[in-house]
C-alpha cells in the first residue's frame, strides 16, 4: 500500500488515479467508497461489535436475518477475522470479503472457510430474496475453473470450494455472474495472484482468485424481464489491472536468483475493475455510523501546533473560511460532491489513522506548515505578529499563555536545528568533496592494482607504499590472492548446479516438521513457470550432503 | 578419547551464538593444537573460521585428530542449557557418534550431561591463506554492530572506504543516504574504545550488510573488533575469543550488478 501510495504522492492523488466509484481495499485492511453507501456493516453475521460503538453489548445485537440456526460462538468466531466488509449502496449491496485460505491438509481451516462461506452464502440469498442485487469483491481465495490456474492438474476442478463457487454461478442454476469470465470467457493466462515465495510472477504463474460477482436483476422497469439482469443490462466492462504487477520483464534480470535479488515491493494480487452504466442516482442520505471518519483514531485526529495557531489566525481574520470548512463537512455527507469519503472500519490497521478525508485536510495542514516556517525563519517581526493574532483570538488567557509558551518553545528548536544543520551541513560539504576525491584516486590504485596481478608489471605511481613495503611482501600477497582464487572457486563449485540451466542452486532448509526437519537442500534458482517454458524452474532437488550418523 | 574442559563455559556459549546463524551445520576439527572448525554459510559466499587454542582450556585432550560433524543449531540449543558461569566440558569417543557436553555449575553441586547426536557432513578443509592487508582497522565491537544495524535499516550494501582521514561507512537505499565517518582515536582511558586504522594504501569495497549483520553476531565475545581490507581480498571481520583464539569471517566483496553488466 505504501509504495502504491508513495508513486502517486498521495492517496488521495491514487484513489484519485482510478477515476471509480467504489474502491475495495483489501489485506492493506481498508475499505473505501466514494459513492457514500446508505449503510455499512462490518463483519456479515449481524454479531461483530465495534469497539467504539457505546453500549454495544453483544446482548443488544441481533443475528442477521437468515443465519438463526447458528451458534453465536461459531458466527463471532467466523468474523473475528475481519473478513468482510457489506455496503450499502441503494442500488446495491456490496461484500468485501477476503475469504479465508486454507491448505489441503489443515482441517481446521477447512472447516473455518467451509463455515465461512456457508454463512455467507446465506447471507447473500437472504439479501437476493428481498429483491436486493448483491455484488461480492476480493480475494476469494477459489480459483474457479481449471483455467483460472496455471497449469491445473486433473483434479483441479474436483475441489469442494471450487465446485461451490462454480454452483453460485448462473448457468450451473445458482444467482451469481462472475463478471471477469462473462466479459472475457476464453482469455487464459489471466490470473490476479503469484506467489511470491517462488517468483511466479515472472512467469505469469499464477492464479485468478480475486473476483467481481454480480446477482440480481436489473434497473429497468418494462415488464418484460426476458434477457435482463443486472450483469446483462448494467455492467460495461471489466478487466484485470496488469499494470500492478510488481514484475517488470524489463528492469529485473532474467534470473529470480531463489528470490536473492531485489525484493519485489507491494502485493502479490493485482486489482479487478468492473464499471457499471445506466444507474440512476440515489437520494441524498448521511454518512454511515461505521465510516471511518467516525473512528476515534480518525475523528479528532492529532493536529500539528502550527496548524492550530494558522486556525485562529485564519478566524480572526475571516470566519469565512470555518464557515465553508463546516460547510465542505456538511456537503460531505451529500452524494453528489465529488470529494466524499468515508472509509472502512478497518483502516486502524493499515492506514496509521489517515483517511482520505483526512489526508485533503493534511495536506491544508502541511500548507499552513510552510508558512509557519516560513515566518519562523523570517525573524521576530513576523513571530510577534502571530503572536498579536492570537490575542485577539477568542479563547481564554490561560490557554493564549500555554500556547504561547508551546510556539516559543517550538521556535527555538527550530532555530536550533537550523544552526545545527547547517553546521553539519557545512563539514559534511567537506567530507564529501575529500572523499570524492580520494575515491577517484582509488578507482585509479584498484584499476592498477588489477593491471598489476594480471600482468606482473611493475608499480605505478599509486602503489608506492606497496612498492616500500617491498618485494617480498608483494610476492605473498600474490600468493594469497592466488590461494582466494581457488578457494572462491572451491566454494562457488561446491554449490551442485541444476539440471536444466546448469547454474547455481539455491539451499534452503527444511520448515516443515518432520523426520527431515532441519535438513539442508539445493534447488533451482529460477523462478516457478509452466513446466513448457524451458527459462522457468527446473525443479531441480538435492539433499545436502550432511546426515546424521546412524547408530 | 577427547576431553575439553572449559572453565570460562560462557566462551563456547557465546561462541555457538555467532555462527549458528550463518552455518547450519560443520565439522569441528580437534587436534593436539586446540580445537577449531571450518564452515561455509548455506550460499557459499562467506567463510567462518574459529579456533580455540589448546592452551586456553583448563584441561586437553585429544588423543588422535578428530573431526566431529555437528548442526550447530542444536548444539546451540544444548549448549543455552549451560549457565554463564558453568565449567563446560566436551567428551566425545574415537569414531563414536555421539559427543557429550557436561555443564557443572561453579559449586559443583549441579552437573548435567547432555548427549547431542553427530553428523556426517561432506567438507573440505580450506587453507586459508596469509596475506598483508592494505588496510587494518581495529575498532570498538558495538560501535561497529552498531554501525552495521544502523546502515541495513537504510540500505542492503555498505561501502567500507579507508583514508589517510579515517574509515567511512556508506550505504544508500530508496529512502535516502547514509555515512559514518570514524577517525583514529587512541587516546581514550580505556584502551578498548581506541579507534585504530592502520593504512598502508586506501580501500573501498562494497559488502553485503546481510552477512555483516551475522557477523557482529560475535559482539559478546570481544570488546574489540577488527576489520581487515584489501582491494583483491575478502574482507576479514576478526573478534578475539579471550586469550584463547578467534572467530574470523571472511566475505568476498559485492561488485555492483550495473558494473558487472558495463564491463
Amino acid at each position: 500500500m505504501k509504495q502504491r501510495v508513495s508513486q502517486f504522492d498521495s492517496l488521495l492523488k491514487l484513489l484519485d488515479s482510478f477515476d471509480a466509484d467504489i474502491i475495495c481495499f483489501q489485506s492493506a485492511s481498508l475499505s473505501c467508497e466514494i459513492a457514500l453507501p446508505v449503510a455499512a456493516e462490518e463483519g456479515f453475521t449481524g454479531l461483530v461489535v465495534n469497539s467504539n460503538s457505546r453500549g454495544g453489548k453483544n446482548e443488544t445485537c441481533a443475528i442477521a436475518e437468515g443465519l438463526e440456526d447458528y451458534e453465536k460462538e461459531e458466527l463471532l468466531k467466523i468474523d473475528q477475522e475481519g473478513r468482510c466488509v457489506i455496503t450499502d449502496h441503494g442500488h446495491f449491496v456490496v461484500f468485501n470479503v477476503y475469504g479465508p485460505r486454507a491448505v489441503s491438509d489443515d482441517a481446521e481451516r477447512i472447516e473455518f472457510k467451509h463455515l465461512f462461506y456457508d454463512i455467507l452464502e446465506r447471507r447473500w440469498e437472504c439479501l437476493l430474496r428481498q429483491g436486493r442485487r448483491v455484488f461480492v469483491v476480493g480475494d476469494l481465495n477459489i480459483a474457479p475453473f481449471a483455467m483460472d490456474r496455471c497449469e491445473a492438474g486433473p483434479d483441479f476442478e474436483k475441489n469442494e470450494f471450487r465446485k461451490w463457487f462454480r454452483s453460485l454461478l448462473v448457468e450451473r442454476g445458482g444467482s451469481f455472474s462472475d463478471v471477469f469470465r462473462s466479459k472475457h470467457p476464453e482469455r487464459k493466462d489471466a490470473f490476479t495472484c503469484w506467489s511470491s515465495s517462488s517468483g511466479a510472477e515472472q512467469f505469469n504463474y499464477g492464479s485468478r482468485i480475486d473476483h467481481i460477482l454480480v446477482a440480481g436483476s436489473c434497473l429497468h422497469e418494462d415488464g418484460d424481464q426476458q434477457g435482463h439482469s443486472f450483469l446483462a443490462c448494467h455492467v460495461k466492462e471489466c478487466d484485470i489491472l496488469t499494470d500492478y504487477k510488481r514484475f517488470k520483464n524489463e528492469n529485473v534480470p532474467t534470473r529470480w536468483k531463489g528470490g536473492l535479488g531485489k525484493k519485489l515491493k507491494g502485493s502479490d494480487h493485482i486489482p479487478v475493475f468492473t464499471s457499471f452504466d445506466d444507474l440512476p442516482d440515489i437520494p441524498e442520505h448521511s454518512t454511515p455510523p461505521l465510516a471511518s471518519r467516525y473512528l476515534p483514531m480518525i475523528y479528532g485526529f492529532q493536529q500539528t501546533l502550527a496548524s492550530v495557531f494558522m486556525k485562529r489566525q485564519a478566524n480572526e481574520q475571516a470566519r469565512a473560511i470555518e464557515v465553508s470548512c463546516s460547510s465542505s463537512s456538511q456537503s460531505n455527507s451529500t452524494p453528489s460532491c465529488g470529494e466524499i469519503f468515508s472509509t472502512g472500519p478497518l483502516i486502524n490497521c493499515g492506514l496509521k489513522g489517515i483517511s482520505p478525508e483526512k489526508s485533503c485536510s493534511v495536506e491544508k495542514e502541511s500548507i499552513c506548515n510552510v508558512t509557519e516556517t516560513d515566518t519562523a525563519l523570517k525573524g521576530s517581526s513576523d513571530r510577534t505578529s502571530s503572536l498579536s493574532a492570537e490575542n485577539i483570538s477568542r479563547d481564554g488567557i490561560g490557554n493564549r499563555k500555554k500556547a504561547r509558551k508551546i510556539q516559543s518553545s517550538q521556535l527555538s528548536l527550530k532555530s536550533f536545528f537550523f544552526t545545527t544543520h547547517s553546521k553539519e551541513h557545512s563539514g559534511g560539504e567537506e567530507s564529501v568533496s575529500y572523499v570524492s576525491s580520494s575515491q577517484s584516486s582509488q578507482v585509479e590504485s584498484i584499476t592498477e592494482a588489477t593491471v598489476s596481478s594480471k600482468e606482473d608489471s611493475e608499480p605505478t605511481t599509486s602503489t608506492q607504499e606497496q612498492n616500500q613495503s617491498g618485494s617480498s611482501a608483494k610476492q605473498k600477497n600474490n600468493a594469497a590472492l592466488m590461494e582466494w582464487q581457488r578457494i572462491q572457486n572451491l566454494m562457488q563449485n561446491s554449490i551442485p548446479l541444476c539440471k536444466g540451466h546448469k547454474e547455481a542452486c539455491v539451499a534452503r532448509v527444511v520448515k516443515k516438521p518432520g523426520p527431515t526437519f532441519g535438513r539442508r537442500f539445493y534447488v533451482c534458482s529460477r523462478a516457478e513457470g509452466p513446466s513448457s517454458n524451458p527459462e522457468a524452474n527446473c525443479g531441480y532437488f538435492k539433499w545436502a550432503s550432511s546426515k546424521f550418523r546412524d547408530k | 578419547m577427547l576431553e575439553l574442559r572449559l572453565v570460562q563455559g560462557s566462551l563456547l556459549k557465546k561462541v555457538l551464538e555467532s555462527i549458528k546463524d550463518l552455518v547450519n551445520d560443520a565439522n569441528f576439527d580437534c587436534s593436539s593444537t586446540g580445537f577449531s572448525l571450518q564452515a561455509m554459510d548455506s550460499s557459499h559466499v562467506a567463510l567462518v573460521s574459529l579456533l580455540l587454542r589448546s592452551e586456553g582450556f583448563e584441561h586437553y585432550r585429544c588423543d588422535r585428530n578428530l573431526s566431529m560433524g555437528m548442526n550447530l543449531g542444536n548444539m546451540s540449543k544444548m549448549l543455552r542449557c549451560a549457565g554463564n558461569d558453568d565449567i563446560i566440558t566436551i567428551k566425545a569417543d574415537d569414531g563414536g557418534d555421539t559427543v557429550t557436553f557436561m555443564f557443572e555449575s561453579p559449586t559443583q553441586d549441579k552437573i548435567a550431561d547432555f548427549e547431542m547426536k553427530l553428523m556426517d557432513i561432506d567438507s573440505e578443509h580450506l587453507g586459508i591463506p596469509d596475506a598483508e592487508y592494505h588496510s587494518i582497522v581495529r575498532m570498538p565491537s558495538n560501535e561497529f554492530s552498531r554501525i552495521c544495524k544502523d546502515l541495513s535499516s537504510i540500505g542492503d550494501t555498505v561501502v567500507i572506504s579507508v583514508t589517510k582521514e579515517g574509515v567511512k561507512f556508506s550505504t544508500a537505499g530508496d529512502i535516502g543516504t547514509a555515512n559514518i565517518v570514524l577517525r583514529q582515536n587512541t587516546t581514550v582511558d580505556k584502551p578498548e574504545d581506541a579507534i585504530v586504522i592502520e593504512m598502508n594504501e586506501p580501500v573501498s569495497l562494497s559488502f553485503a550488510l546481510r552477512y555483516m549483520n551475522s557477523f557482529t553476531k560475535a559482539t559478546p565475545l570481544s570488546d574489540t573488533v577488527t576489520i581487515s581490507l584489501s582491494s583483491e581480498l575478502p574482507v576479514v571481520v576478526e573478534y578475539k575469543v579471550a586469550e584463547m583464539g578467534y572467530i574470523r569471517y571472511y566475505l568476498a566483496p559485492k561488485i555492483e550488478e550495473e558494473e558487472d553488466t558495463k564491463t
